[in-house]
């Protein structure tokens, strides 16, 4: 009897302590969770001081409810922080979700009006476009910027305090296996300060294994400023890159895969978004760099940096104006407007633009309660537009638009009917 | 039609449940093996139907090309599959041994309590969720085997920088992933042998290794099916794959420290954006047909030899 009767005490006890354990682990995390949670209002605490006063007026009193958008998993951390501070604005009478599906799969779902918003890294293919012309609007809302980071021992910026310098036709050249290794006479003929100590060492060419808008930027870059690229391997969210057969290839799945593939692979190059490089900048100086490129057009190198490439979307614009005589349209197939913002007259040229979706009219595609779901839409995104894209607002590694950018999405806004 | 077919399944199962607890047993029974039949060819139809345009544009040669050029609308598996047999297999070369040795251990060699103990740590790496074994071979098995496969290479007078992220990389982290699965079954098998047959055992002199010997031959059938579900879960597992198997869909290769793609990796990496090409999606759902027909083609082979083998 005795003997039982402590066995359950002890298992008692067992579960007793584990609940204490567990308990307290949850009350760590949730002071943990606090602690970091008045660091990031800080960082923002002057926008939060201001910003209620200018946002609350612009936002309806009456307005109430939730809208659903989805794609582009690149924007995703942006949107959700738009969101959250938008919820915040709105004193939570506004929910904005997001759901981070692929470009490809949120445009399908806009299409088929499973979602009010759609977000892609592409404007909407044109083919699909043609089917609905007239009926929807699009506009960027961010920009992002595409870097080479490489990884050659030899030149690392620690060492030589010095970047290589890439040019578009090498980049092609690269992921064509055509440019084979680092001290091929073409990478030397731009490097002229590093040429001595580029090693004869195989360029291990990392791409992306999963389809990604950087890849569609990326590849439409080359295309556009390399003819023999365009004419064999063309652009789009996955391409065949030629340097898998003919040299070492090595793909690798999303931005983090391919950033972590650069610093774990020696002698590699590979193409990542802006913030995955900026956090690990250490890491990378040490190993190798980060390319200047040149932007072919007005022939100068520039680093990447917001500024710069905040100049070269600008410039992108302007041309497209210099062209057509107009600003886009809203309403008009973007995809021209696209191919003008990549690589541009002047300003860093990797650039990729997330676009979004809205119908014109949300009663006459079918939505139900469209008058509510059309408004909190314009009231988003004329946040975002203006509000939204103040850097406080803006995630690290995101680069806001151009003024010039940011109208064109209000005036997209105006063709939503209320 | 598909929205039907979902709602009809829930009534069907409801009412053999009701069938099966109320009524009569044998009717239920039949009814509930019904429903997971119908559940089962209902897939099949859709993955089907799904896959109907792609099979019908490429043929054959879907499955036996390797290319994946969506810029211009080409596609070809044979890569994917070729991967997915490949990473099987060294896998279930690396998860076996692992695995029978983790049994004996368990059974034989660990004192009661230190044995339950490890049992149950060696059945929680099973729960483990898949992507963070995904992230440890991001992190440090690829760029560990990356590095010792260069070393080694060096030491034999081969100058090859073997990259982090394979198939080999895919392959020694699925064998670890699936060492929990074949373990249990093995596990549990050794300890129903009778006590006496383990008697007999010992009565003719064996040593403990010959004693082990015997007792493993004993409960082979039981070593089978842990070695064909650790093979399903080879085959069928996604994420971590996609993280470090280095997502190379057009060359085609048999090397195993080379990058490749398998079939359900292949699917993870690409379905988010296959709706923006026009076949991909259909060629994708192909894709998973293949695994599917893969799937019981290795099962039906595991039948015809279990058969064999016990008359």
């Amino acid at each position: 009897m005795a003997k039982q009767s402590i066995k359950p005490n002890r298992t008692i006890l067992v579960v007793f302590a584990v609940i204490i354990a567990v308990v307290a682990a949850v009350i760590i995390a949730g002071t943990a969770g606090g602690k970091s949670s008045p660091t990031s209002p800080t960082q923002t605490s002057p926008a939060q001081s201001s910003s209620p006063s200018p946002t609350q007026p612009s936002v309806q009193p009456s307005l109430k409810g939730s809208i659903t958008g989805g794609g582009s998993t690149f924007i995703n951390p942006q949107l959700v922080a738009w969101s959250r501070r938008f919820y915040e604005a709105t004193k939570g009478a506004v929910q904005v979700n997001y759901q981070s599906i692929g470009s490809g799969a949120g445009t399908a779902q806009f299409l088929e009006k499973k979602l009010d918003f759609g977000a892609s890294d592409v404007p909407m293919p044109s083919d699909k476009f043609k089917d609905v012309k007239g009926r929807v609007v699009q506009f960027p809302v961010i920009i992002g910027s595409i870097v080479i980071a490489y990884n050659v021992p030899e030149v690392a910026y620690e060492k030589t305090g010095k970047y290589l310098n890439f040019t578009s036709e090498l980049l092609a050249l690269i992921y064509m296996g055509e440019v084979k290794q680092w001290c091929d006479p073409r990478i030397k003929a731009v490097n002229p300060g590093l040429a001595d100590k580029l090693p004869c060492r195989d360029i291990v060419a990392v791409h992306r294994s999963d389809g990604s808008g950087t890849t569609a930027a990326f590849t439409l870059y080359l295309s556009k400023t390399y003819q023999p690229w365009n004419s064999t391997v063309g652009w789009g969210f996955t391409v065949k890159w030629p340097a898998d057969e003919k040299a070492k290839g090595v793909g690798a799945k999303g931005n983090e895969g391919v950033a972590q593939a650069v610093i774990q692979n020696q002698y590699s190059v590979g193409y990542v978004e802006y913030a995955y490089w900026a956090k690990n900048r250490d890491k990378y100086d040490k190993v190798g760099g980060v390319a200047y490129i040149r932007n072919d057009n007005d022939r100068r190198y520039y680093f990447p940096s917001a500024d710069v490439v905040m100049q070269g979307a600008a410039a992108g614009l302007e041309r497209y104006k210099n062209k057509y005589g107009s600003p886009p349209a809203p309403d008009a197939d973007w995809n021209p407007v696209s191919v003008e913002l990549s690589n541009p007259p002047t300003g860093y040229p990797l650039l990729s633009f997330t676009y979004v979706y809205l119908w014109k009219d949300y009663a006459g595609e079918g939505y139900p309660d469209a008058a509510t779901r059309a408004a909190l839409l314009r009231e988003f995104f004329r946040w975002v537009l203006t509000e939204g894209q103040r850097p406080e607002y803006v995630v690290e590694g995101y680069i806001p638009l151009p003024a010039e950018l940011a109208q064109m999405g209000l005036k997209a806004l105006d063709q939503v009917k209320p | 039609m598909l929205d039907v077919l979902l709602l009809l399944l829930p009534v069907t199962y409801f009412v053999s449940a009701f069938v099966l607890t109320l009524i009569r047993f044998k009717v239920g029974i039949r009814l509930f093996g019904l429903v997971s039949l119908f559940l089962i060819a209902a897939l099949v139809a859709v993955f089907l139907i799904k896959a109907y345009p792609a099979l019908v544009r490429y043929g054959p040669a879907l499955f036996t090309t390797a290319e994946w050029d969506p810029v211009r609308e080409k596609y070809g598996l044979a890569q994917a599959i070729v991967g997915t047999l490949i990473t099987s297999a060294i896998a279930l070369g690396i998860a076996m041994p692992l695995a029978v040795g983790a049994a004996v251990t368990i059974n034989e060699f660990l004192p009661p309590r230190l044995a339950r103990l490890f049992a149950s740590l060696v059945d929680l790496t099973a729960a483990m969720p898949t992507v963070l074994y995904g992230l440890w071979g991001l992190f440090v098995l690829g760029p560990a085997l990356g590095a010792g496969l260069t070393s080694l290479a060096k030491a034999v007078g081969l100058d090859v920088l073997v990259p982090p992220y394979t198939l080999l990389t895919a392959a020694v982290l699925l064998g670890i992933m699936v060492t929990p699965y074949a373990s249990a079954v093995i596990r549990e098998g050794y300890a129903l042998i009778p006590k006496v047959v383990e008697e007999a055992i010992y009565s003719m002199g064996a040593t403990k290794f010959e004693a082990v010997v015997l007792k493993l031959r004993y409960v082979r059938n039981y070593i089978f099916g842990g070695l064909f579900l650790a093979l399903g879960r080879a085959m069928g597992e996604t994420v971590a794959v996609a993280m470090v198997v280095g997502g190379n869909f057009s060359r085609f290769t048999t090397t195993p420290w080379e990058s490749g793609i398998t079939i359900s990796s292949l699917i993870a990496l690409q379905f988010p954006n296959a709706q923006s090409y026009t076949y991909m999606e259909p060629v994708l759902f192909a894709d998973a047909l293949a695994l599917a027909a893969l799937g019981v083609a290795i099962n039906a082979a595991a039948l015809y030899i279990l058969r064999r083998w016990q008359i």
